[in-house]
């Protein structure tokens, strides 16, 4: 009975380390994990080298259906559910090995991580508990995060039809850094940022 | 002449794949499954394959594997997007992610068709 608690434990705590080098919240921690507060912060603090982030997580399902954001949620998203349905993993293995099969997608195309670990886990959580689904692009044959019960019909993607505004964010912040590239002052990194 | 070299490659072709599918395999199998597309079953048993298995698989005219992407039309779609901003890859990527339903719902949308 000791040995087994051991040996879970082990896992436990190799799951935490795992989770918190992706970028794990303590809050994704101490939900999929039987570990106390305390020492979660303890191995927060040793792999991190520093004290967790406070604060509460977001809690909105509407950034996940904003442009970008839904793009790489659905990315995301699509992973994890096939790792689940066609090759065999449990809820946590598929979700840790999702997140890294993202997170190789996107660094090919040297694109911004919109989506950060907590994020995604959020996001899992929002799929469990019905809040949102997978609406088909009729126009590209995808499958993108939206709202649940929202209207599937006539439904197209933000890559199929962007929104008119959409990417030229980027643009203007690389304009912007170009012309900066000398005078980095705080609020300019901040708007980059944002 | 330019039969039988294009032959060679494709026999070539099929033991590159079977050999990389192996070894995807033996990393993570499950990663390897996302990436390669294939059933369960069909990955442990290339998984199990010997050398000379292997060798017997790949000698054939044909390609052993298939592209990721279903339907010509959405794949159109995705690479001749005059609007993407920059997109393509991601939305690919997404694509085949989705592509593996595809098949299984194609009963259910003609008949919301």
């Amino acid at each position: 009975m000791i040995e087994k608690s051991l040996v879970n434990e082990m896992h436990q705590v190799r799951l935490a380390i795992e989770l918190i080098e992706l970028g794990a919240r303590l809050q994704v921690l101490e939900t999929e994990t039987d570990l106390s507060r305390g020492r979660l912060i303890r191995l927060y603090k040793e792999v991190k080298g520093v004290s967790p982030p406070k604060g509460m997580l977001p809690f909105s399902t509407d950034w996940f259906i904003t442009w970008m954001p839904n793009i790489h949620s659905s990315l995301f998203y699509g992973i994890y559910r096939d790792l689940v349905e066609n090759c065999g993993c449990e809820r946590m293995e598929a979700f840790v090995k999702a997140f890294r099969l993202y997170l190789e997608q996107v660094s090919l195309d040297d694109g911004d991580f919109v989506l950060g670990l907590t994020r995604a886990w959020t996001l899992v959580r929002f799929f469990e508990s019905g809040m949102l689904e997978l609406i088909r692009c009729t126009c590209c044959g995808g499958d993108f995060v939206a709202h649940a019960h929202a209207p599937a019909k006539d439904f197209v993607c933000g890559i199929c039809l962007p929104p008119s505004r959409a990417g030229k964010t980027r643009k203007r912040r690389e304009a912007e850094q170009q012309q900066q590239s000398g005078e980095e002052t705080i609020k300019d990194a901040l708007r980059a940022r944002g | 002449m330019a039969a039988e070299s294009l032959m060679e490659e494709i026999q070539d072709l099929n033991l590159s794949y079977l050999l990389l599918a192996q070894r995807l395999l033996r990393k993570d199998r499950a990663t390897a499954i996302f990436r390669l597309k294939l059933s369960e079953e069909l990955a442990d048993l290339l998984a199990g394959l010997s050398g000379k298995q292997l060798m017997q698989l790949a000698r054939t005219n044909q390609l052993i594997f298939r592209p990721g992407f279903e339907d010509a039309g959405h794949l159109a779609k995705v690479l001749n997007n005059t609007r993407e901003p920059g997109l393509a890859r991601l939305h690919a990527a997404l694509l085949m992610t989705s592509a593996d339903r595809v098949v299984e719902q194609q009963a259910g949308m003609l008949n919301h068709d």
